[in-house]
C-alpha cells in the first residue's frame, strides 16, 4: 500500500471555534476511506482544507500522484510572505507566483475532485455543459481554432462530449443529457455532480456526503457506482457520509471525527467496536 | 399558424389605438390634425417585432422537444434568417433618410455596447454599473489619438479596443473578489471617475469644451464636399453629385461590418470553452474553482472583451458625433445600455440586438410626448419584470445531437 495523501498536524480555527485539532490520517492508494463524526465534527471543513477553498491554520498536506513528483497542497494557496524572504529570491519569486496563479483551481488541477454537501450544478446550463466545463483544461489551448471552428477544435470539442458521455452512461444519465442541470431530480443531480468531478480525470475523489437525501434503493446504486469506480477504475475515493451502513459495506480504512480531533481510525470493524466512537455517537 | 398572424394583429392594433393620440395627435392653435404615419409605423413595428419573438421563441421551444425526441428537426427558417437579416441590414441605409440614417448609426453603436456589457453582466454575471467607462475610454482615446499624435481612424479601432480593454483589467483586478452589490457600486464609481478626470483635467482633455473629431477618409477620398484633409472628395473621384449622405452611409456599413464580427465572435465564443467558463462562473464560482478554473484569468477576460467591444463602440461614437465631451459618458449611459442588456434577456445575443434597436427607434417615433420618454420607459422596464423576466429573446441552450 502506497500512500496517495498525507495530512500532518492539521489545525483550522475559525475565530474562537476550533474546527480542526491537530488531525493526523493518510488516504492510501486505490482505497475507499470515510471520513466519519457527528454533526459538527469537522468532517466538511477538513474536506475544504485539503482541496482548498480554506487555508489550514497550521499543518502540512501532502499529495503523491503516482509517477508524478509530489504536491505540497498549501503551497499552491500561496503563503504568506515572512521577513525572511528577501534572503531567499528565488523561493519568494516561486511564493509570488502561487500568490497570483495560485489557489484551489490549482489543487483541481494537481488531481483531487470534490463534490459539496449541498450541491452545487451550473443550474440554468444543460448536464453535458456542466462536465464540458470541467474538461475546460483541455480545450481552453484551443483559442483560434476555436473561433474559426476548425478542424483541431471540433475534434477536441468531440473528443471532450465522449469523455462526458462515458461518465453519463456509467451513471445511467444518458437520456438527461441535454436537460438543464437545475430541473434533474435530487437524486440525478447528486449523480451529475459526481460525474462532473469524475470529467477532470481526477487521481483523488472527495465526495461530501453523496447519499444525503437520497432513498434507499439510490443509495444501494451509488454504493456500487463508488465500489465500481475503485475496483475498475482504480480511483481512490475520500468520503464523508452519515450513514453508518453505507459506510460499513464500502469503506477499507474508517476515520473518526469528533469535535475536531480524530478519536479512532482503522478498518470499519475495529472502529465499529471503539468505545471513544460509540461514545461520541451515543452520547 | 393563424395564432402567428392574429396574435400580433392585436398588438398592433393595442399599440395603434394606444399610441395615435401620442404621437398621431399635433395641437394646432386650439385645433388639432390628425397625422397617420407615426401611429402606423409603430403598429408595423410592434407586429413584425412580436411576430420576430414568437417565431424565435417557438424555436427554442422546437429545440426542448427536439432534445427529448432525440430527433434533429431543423427548421430551415433560422439559417434564412441568417442570411437575410444581415443583408437586410446592408440594403436599409440606401433607403432611409440622413436623418434616420444617423438613428440607424446611433442603434448600431448600441448594439455594440449592448453587445459589450451582455459579456460581462449577461454571461459572466458581473454587475456592472460603469460600463459606460469603456465607452469613454475609446472615444477619448480616439480624439485625443487625433489631436496630439494625429492618429487616424482605422487605427483607432484596434487601438480603442485595447486601449479599453487594457481599462478593463485595470478595474478588474481590484474587484475579482467582488460579486453582487460590492461589485456594482465600485463599478459604478470607476465610470464617475472615469467622467470627472476627463471634465476636470481640462488641459489635456479640454473639458466640458470637449474634443473636435475630423470625419475619417477611405483610402485618401474625403466625405466632405472640398478636400480639407488633402485627398479627393469621394464625389469627385466617382464623378457623382455631392450629398452629405455619403459619409453616413459609410459610417453605417463600416459599422454594421464591426457588428457583425463582434455578433460573430460572441456567437463563437459562446460555444466555447471560454464563453462557457464565463456561465458557469456566473452559475457558480466555487463549484468552477473546484474543477481546476482559474477564475482570475476567466473574469478578466470578459471584462477585456466587454470593455473591448465598448471602446469600439466608443470610437464610432466620436466619428458620429464630429465631437466628443463628458456629457456624453454620464451614468444615465450606463444604465440605458444595462437597460438593454436586461431588456433583451440576460445573455441572449437576438435580445440585445431587438432591445437595442427597440431602445434607440422607439424614442425618435415618440418625439413628441419626449417628456414622458424616462416614465414610459421605467413601466415597460416594470412590465417586463412582471410578464417577461427573462427578457425579450429566452436563451436557448446548445443541444448535442446524435450522441
Ligand atoms: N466558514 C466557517 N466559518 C465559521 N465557522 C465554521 C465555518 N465552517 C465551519 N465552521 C464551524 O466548524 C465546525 C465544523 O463544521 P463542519 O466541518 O461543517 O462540520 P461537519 O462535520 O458537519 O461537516 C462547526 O462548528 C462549524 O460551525
Ligand atoms: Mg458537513
Amino acid at each position: 500500500m502506497t500512500t496517495l495523501l498525507q495530512v500532518n498536524h492539521l489545525n483550522m480555527r475559525f475565530g474562537g471555534v476550533v474546527a480542526l485539532n491537530d488531525c493526523n490520517f493518510q488516504v492510501e492508494k486505490n482505497s475507499i476511506t470515510a471520513l466519519i463524526g457527528p454533526n459538527g465534527a469537522g468532517k466538511t471543513t477538513a474536506f475544504n482544507c485539503i482541496t482548498g477553498f480554506y487555508r489550514a491554520n497550521q499543518g502540512q498536506l501532502h499529495f503523491f500522484p503516482p509517477n508524478r513528483p509530489s504536491v505540497n497542497l498549501i503551497q499552491l494557496l500561496g503563503q504568506p510572505f515572512t521577513w525572511t524572504d528577501p534572503i531567499h529570491p528565488r523561493r519568494t519569486l516561486k511564493k509570488l507566483g502561487y500568490k497570483l496563479f495560485g489557489g484551489p483551481h490549482r489543487i483541481a488541477r494537481a488531481g483531487i475532485a470534490r463534490t459539496f454537501q449541498n450541491v452545487r450544478l451550473f443550474k440554468e446550463m444543460t448536464v453535458l455543459e456542466n462536465l464540458l466545463v470541467a474538461q475546460h483544461r483541455q480545450l481552453v489551448g484551443h483559442f483560434l481554432s476555436g473561433i474559426l471552428n476548425a478542424k483541431n477544435f471540433r475534434k477536441a470539442e468531440n473528443n471532450a462530449l465522449d469523455h462526458a458521455m462515458k461518465w453519463l452512461a456509467f451513471f445511467q444519465l444518458t437520456t438527461e443529457a441535454n436537460r438543464l442541470a437545475g430541473q434533474l431530480p435530487y437524486g440525478h443531480q447528486r449523480r451529475v455532480e459526481i460525474a462532473r468531478a469524475l470529467c477532470t480525470d481526477p487521481i483523488l475523489l472527495c465526495l461530501d456526503e453523496p447519499a444525503a437525501g437520497l432513498n434507499p434503493q439510490e443509495t444501494k446504486a451509488l454504493s456500487q457506482l463508488i465500489r465500481r469506480l475503485q475496483k475498475e477504475l482504480h480511483l481512490t475515493i475520500l468520503l464523508i457520509e452519515h450513514d453508518i451502513g453505507l459506510v460499513m459495506e464500502l469503506s477499507d480504512h474508517v476515520i473518526v471525527l469528533d469535535y475536531g480531533e480524530v478519536i479512532a481510525q482503522g478498518p470499519p470493524a475495529a472502529v465499529q467496536q471503539n468505545q471513544k466512537v460509540l461514545e461520541a455517537y451515543l452520547g | 399558424m393563424k395564432t402567428f398572424i392574429l396574435q400580433p394583429l392585436t398588438t398592433a392594433t393595442l399599440v395603434l389605438i394606444l399610441t395615435t393620440p401620442i404621437s398621431g395627435l399635433v395641437l394646432n392653435g386650439y385645433d388639432f390634425n390628425l397625422k397617420w404615419q407615426p401611429p402606423l409605423l409603430l403598429a408595423l413595428t410592434a407586429f413584425f417585432l412580436h411576430l420576430g419573438l414568437m417565431i424565435l421563441n417557438r424555436r427554442t421551444t422546437q429545440k426542448k422537444s427536439a432534445s427529448s425526441q432525440k430527433t434533429s428537426h431543423h427548421p430551415a427558417w433560422p439559417r434564412l434568417a441568417t442570411i437575410l437579416l444581415p443583408l437586410l441590414g446592408l440594403i436599409l441605409p440606401f433607403l432611409l433618410g440622413k436623418y434616420w440614417l444617423t438613428i440607424a448609426i446611433l442603434a448600431l453603436i448600441y448594439i455594440l455596447l449592448g453587445l459589450g456589457l451582455n459579456i460581462v453582466v449577461g454571461l459572466a454575471g458581473m454587475l456592472d454599473l460603469g460600463f459606460v467607462a469603456f465607452y469613454a475610454v475609446g472615444a477619448y482615446g480616439f480624439a485625443l489619438g487625433q489631436e496630439y499624435l494625429g492618429l487616424s481612424f482605422w487605427a483607432a479601432i484596434p487601438l480603442g479596443a485595447v486601449l479599453a480593454a487594457t481599462f478593463g483589467v485595470i478595474l478588474g483586478f481590484p474587484v475579482l473578489r467582488m460579486h453582487g452589490d460590492y461589485l456594482a457600486i465600485v463599478t459604478l464609481g470607476f465610470g464617475e471617475i472615469i467622467r470627472l478626470v476627463l471634465n476636470n483635467w481640462i488641459t489635456f482633455t479640454g473639458g466640458p469644451n470637449g474634443v473636435r473629431v475630423d470625419f475619417p477618409t477611405l483610402f485618401g477620398l474625403e466625405f466632405s464636399r472640398h478636400a480639407k484633409q488633402g485627398g479627393t472628395p469621394l464625389h469627385e473621384f466617382l464623378g457623382i453629385d455631392y450629398s452629405s449622405n455619403h459619409r453616413y452611409l459609410f459610417l453605417y456599413l463600416t459599422l454594421f461590418l464591426v457588428v457583425l464580427a463582434t455578433i460573430f465572435l460572441i456567437t463563437r465564443l459562446k460555444r466555447m470553452p471560454l464563453g462557457r467558463a464565463w456561465e458557469a462562473l456566473r452559475e457558480d464560482e466555487t463549484a468552477c474553482r473546484s474543477l481546476g478554473i482559474n477564475h482570475v484569468t476567466v473574469k478578466l477576460s470578459a471584462f477585456a472583451l466587454g470593455a473591448m467591444t465598448g471602446g469600439i463602440g466608443g470610437v464610432f461614437f466620436a466619428v458620429s458625433q464630429g465631437f466628443v465631451n463628458p456629457t456624453s459618458f454620464t451614468f444615465h449611459e450606463s444604465a440605458l445600455i444595462l437597460a438593454i442588456v436586461v431588456l433583451g434577456g440576460l445573455g441572449s445575443i437576438p435580445g440585445v440586438i431587438s432591445a437595442a434597436i427597440i431602445v434607440t427607434v422607439l424614442p425618435e417615433l415618440l418625439r413628441d410626448f419626449s417628456d414622458y420618454r424616462i416614465l414610459i420607459f421605467g413601466l415597460a422596464m416594470v412590465g417586463m419584470m412582471i410578464w417577461r423576466p427573462q427578457g425579450l429573446v429566452r436563451t436557448t441552450r446548445p443541444v448535442f445531437q446524435g450522441l
